[in-house]
């Protein structure tokens, strides 16, 4: 009797992937910059005209770390660290300008400054600082294995902003971004399915907080407008879903409403409503809504039958048609 | 308003674990509930919406202590559903009758047919379930209806009259929403059949409670879940197997034996489960030191108990790596470790750490092994040219051209370029010298008298200016192919009985040369190198001298600073 229900739900959930998936797409072409990386730039550019070097180094890396496949950056850096003595830096960023500007006109002068920088900085080869290396790999294996954003900016999140923090400013971060993104939506998406025989994912408050905070964190890292209307879409099931667990329940049942209409693959919002009219006491609207759900599970999740009965059973007791009540539960007993 | 604070308790056993281990988000989730259940109180029609509110008060605090005798309350109430058929008034009245006395000793309630129940769902409004809203997972629909009505036992019966006695075909029905009894009874009387029922159900079921520390945890029994610690079941005598979960903890599996109107009580205190450290990075052969007491190897997955550790990565060769890990139930915690090697002169070179550096200075021992003649060596004493003639043998001049061995041994200096695999020796230059004891002759080329003489001292000095050399990398080892040109000065000492006086013969020749050699770099700037050469003088009286060669050297990044600099505005 479980397997066409198991079956339902596979179907639902694989329905519920493949939207992740597709959303994902959205993100791989879609990485934040713009304003951020230009006026950074730009200070950054000022500070070493001025021989202020500590200022321009932070800048340049503000920089990279806003459009990560901007060369210009790369290069001034390499020159900042040139005149700050560091050479073997100067010249592991010299090489990620040609890397990434290979055609451009000023790459004989970039070679040329290159090879003094290389020959200055003698047998110090450049590494990646310790710390930048090991949280690299931790944020590595977190995007594999891990959670992409935990309660209070943990997770994968979390130690991409340490990466930042620990001014780790390679092309690689543009990499790390996609991945990124693609995991938060993963992680919402997967919190967004109910298990198997359960009307709604079991979250309380604290879970919907942090889900808000997954769709922020991803919309920091891109600026795709097809993403960003996702994510608005995203945070509209949020936001009721919050109204009702804060008892805010006619705006709940707006907003459960507005949701269910902008994402018709979330299809716990319709009980949402629901809830939200019985608790603002709108008996008469819940059991409308009861109704119409009845009718559309009828053919989406006629397993979920049952519970609509058992809630339009409690509409009724609560308009006090206790007899119509006993009829649904004894029909139920009876089965 | 006091039913305001009910549907925290309901929240708390819905999610204990939440609530234990996650102090703020369980007040969170009681706010959730708060909030729900005052918005239902609080609003305008007061008496309808609150009736909305969870006030299922068989759940309890969570921090309260068990109650043994839960199962009692669990029993509570009991609907039979009765389902006449072609049965008279006075014998349906007569079973009514005799149910209500044979039930008079059970301590439940019990609603007889279907005006009784329709009463009882009179009495009171049902909460909304809150799986509706994600706030608790869902039961069945039956055990919902269970749980709503609260009742704990449905009895099913259809009541016939035949001609001579009376038959009852009934199923029992357990919240689980399972029949877990069928049976047909027959009596003569209806209240007879009445007893013999009761007697019949009542001793084919018992009660068992569940308790668990911590609370919550999902209780299933023979498969199906009934509800969260504390729950209390009725269930068909017999043996039942059953599962007790709740994440992070360990499962408790068993089975329970029900007896007839038994009650019984099954509580498990459910440890943590043990986390796992996962080491990644650390070489092989490196074991892992727990909180200082050897584990095991570091590469393999460690079993830990939840707690905090101190840890250490010690491989042979490397430096110890320490850190400090939080190990949490359930999880495995995984840790970077790089290992650096400990401070060596034999260390690993990357090869582009050598390459960077393009211009070299050494400094090296040579030894010669020559067998030469010293022909055309020319020298002048008195105004009297002299020239070698060759070594002689017991004071004879041999047949041919005779040589000797010598073995000159010195310094050599050599400066050179070089690119990545290809090089230039701008100049290397050798000084060598030789104390010998060769009877030798010469002849006085104005004279041509001959002059026994004994060759006393060989000094050379060698160029070697512009050889190619070409060299591979095998970590720190660099095999080194050179060859080229160069030219030596050599200066032989004689002395003889009929020479005035000491004196010195000089000449000068060229020669190819082709050198084997193998560096090994200790740092990317200090290498040793030692190396076979070959030189062939051009004069062939001269043959092939066979060097070896042992030297240190250093290598220097651009120091002519040919190379552009950066600019200084942007």
């Amino acid at each position: 009797m479980r397997a066409p229900i198991a079956g339902r739900a596979r179907a639902f959930l694989l329905a519920t992937i493949t939207i992740a998936s597709l959303l994902s797409v959205f993100a791989t072409a879609a990485l934040a910059s713009g304003p951020s990386a230009t006026s950074a730039l730009k200070r950054a550019n000022d500070a070493y005209n001025q021989s202020r070097y500590d200022e321009a180094r932070d800048g340049f890396i503000e920089a990279i770390q806003a459009e990560p496949h901007a060369p210009d950056a790369y290069r001034n850096l390499a020159r900042t660290y040139f005149w700050q003595n560091d050479y073997s830096s100067a010249t592991a960023y010299y090489d990620l300008y040609m890397r990434l500007a290979a055609e451009a006109a000023d790459l004989e002068q970039v070679r040329a400054e290159r090879r003094l920088a290389a020959t200055r900085a003698g047998d110090q080869i450049w590494q990646m600082p310790e710390g930048q290396r090991l949280a690299l790999k931790a944020l590595g294996d977190e995007l594999d294995e891990g959670r992409a954003y935990t309660a209070g900016g943990g997770g994968a999140w979390g130690l991409y902003r340490t990466l930042l923090r620990m001014q780790f400013a390679q092309p690689e971060l543009a990499q790390l971004r996609r991945r990124l993104v693609r995991r938060l939506l993963d992680e919402y998406e997967g919190l967004m399915v109910p298990q198997v025989n359960q009307l709604a994912p079991l979250l309380d408050l604290e879970d919907w907080k942090v889900q808000r905070e997954r769709l922020r964190a991803a919309r920091t890292l891109t600026n795709d407008e097809a993403m960003l209307d996702v994510l608005r879409r995203r945070e509209m099931i949020v936001e009721a879903a919050e109204a009702l667990l804060l008892g805010r329940y006619p705006a709940a049942a707006t907003l459960a409403e507005s949701a269910a209409s902008e994402n018709a693959d979330i299809a716990f919002l319709h009980w949402y409503r629901i809830a939200a009219l019985i608790y603002a006491g709108r008996h008469a609207l819940a059991m409308t809504a009861v109704e119409e759900l009845g009718r559309r599970l009828l053919d989406a999740a006629p397993a979920q039958l049952d519970y609509a009965r058992i809630v339009r059973a409690a509409v009724l007791q609560a308009s006090g048609k206790h007899d119509d009540a006993a009829g649904i539960y004894l029909d139920l007993l009876s089965k | 308003m006091c039913r305001l604070v009910v549907p925290t308790k309901k929240l708390y056993t819905s999610c204990p674990r939440a609530a234990r281990k996650h102090p703020q988000k369980s007040a969170l989730r009681a706010l959730a509930l708060f909030t729900l259940a005052a918005g239902l109180a609080l609003s305008p029609i007061s008496s309808a919406q609150a009736q909305f509110a969870p006030t299922d008060d068989s759940v309890d605090d969570p921090q309260a202590p068990v109650d043994d005798n839960a199962h009692l309350d669990a029993t509570r109430l009991v609907f039979w559903l009765i389902q006449p058929a072609a049965v008279s008034v006075k014998a349906l009245q007569d079973f009514h009758v005799g149910l209500e006395e044979a039930l008079a000793g059970e301590r439940a309630r019990h609603l007889l047919g279907e005006q009784a129940f329709r009463r009882h769902v009179a009495e009171f409004s049902a909460p909304l379930p809150l799986c509706v809203v994600g706030l608790a997972p869902c039961v069945s629909p039956q055990t919902l209806a269970f749980d709503t009505l609260k009742l704990s036992l449905v009895i099913r019966l259809r009541l016939q009259a035949n001609t001579s006695h009376f038959e009852v075909n009934y199923e029992v029905m357990d919240r689980r929403g399972l029949v877990s009894r069928t049976a047909t009874n027959s009596a003569t009387t209806a209240r007879a059949l009445a007893f013999d029922l009761v007697r019949e159900i009542f001793d084919a079921t018992g009660t068992v409670s569940f308790d668990s520390q911590p609370r919550g945890a999902v209780v299933e029994i023979d498969g199906e879940p009934i509800g969260t610690t504390p729950v209390s079941q009725r269930l068909p005598v017999g043996n039942h197997s059953y599962r007790v979960r709740i994440a992070d903890h360990r499962d408790a599996e068993g089975s329970i034996e029900i007896a007839s109107a038994s009650s019984s009580l099954v509580q498990h205190d459910l440890g943590l489960l043990p986390g796992k450290l996962s080491i990644d990075g650390a070489p092989e052969g490196a074991i892992l030191l727990v909180n200082g007491a050897e584990w095991g190897t570091a590469n393999a997955l460690a079993e830990l108990e939840p707690g905090n550790y101190t840890i250490e990565v010690r491989a042979n060769g490397y430096l110890s790596f320490h850190d400090n890990v939080r190990v949490l139930p359930g999880q495995t915690i995984q840790r970077a470790v790089l290992l650096n090697p400990a401070p060596t002169l034999l260390k690993r070179i990357p090869p582009e750490a050598i390459t960077i550096s393009r211009y070299g200075a050494r400094l090296a021992y040579d030894v010669g092994f020559h067998s030469t003649t010293f022909r055309n060596a020319r020298g002048e004493i008195d105004a009297q040219e002299l020239e070698f003639r060759g070594f002689t043998q017991d004071g004879v001049l041999p047949t041919g051209q005779l040589s000797r061995f010598v073995s000159p041994h010195g310094v050599r200096a050599e400066a050179y370029y070089t690119g990545e695999n290809f090089g230039l020796t701008l100049l290397s230059l050798s000084y060598l010298q030789s104390s010998t004891e060769l009877a030798a002759e010469l002849e006085v080329r104005q004279s041509r008298e001959i002059v026994p003489v004994t060759v006393t001292d060989v000094r050379r000095l060698q160029l070697r200016p512009f050889q190619l050399s070409y060299r591979m990398f095998f970590d720190n080892f660099v095999p080194v192919l050179e060859g080229g040109i160069g030219i030596g000065f050599q200066w032989i000492d004689v002395s003889g009985e009929l020479l005035a006086k000491p004196t010195t013969l000089s000449q000068t020749e060229a020669f190819w040369t082709l050198g084997l050699g193998l560096q090994y770099f200790f740092t990317p700037n200090l290498a040793a190198m030692v190396r076979y050469n070959a030189q062939s003088y051009f004069n062939p009286g001269l043959g092939v001298e066979h060097m070896l060669n042992l030297g240190i050297g250093m290598v220097f990044g651009n120091v002519f600073g040919f190379e552009a600099e950066p600019p200084g505005k942007l």
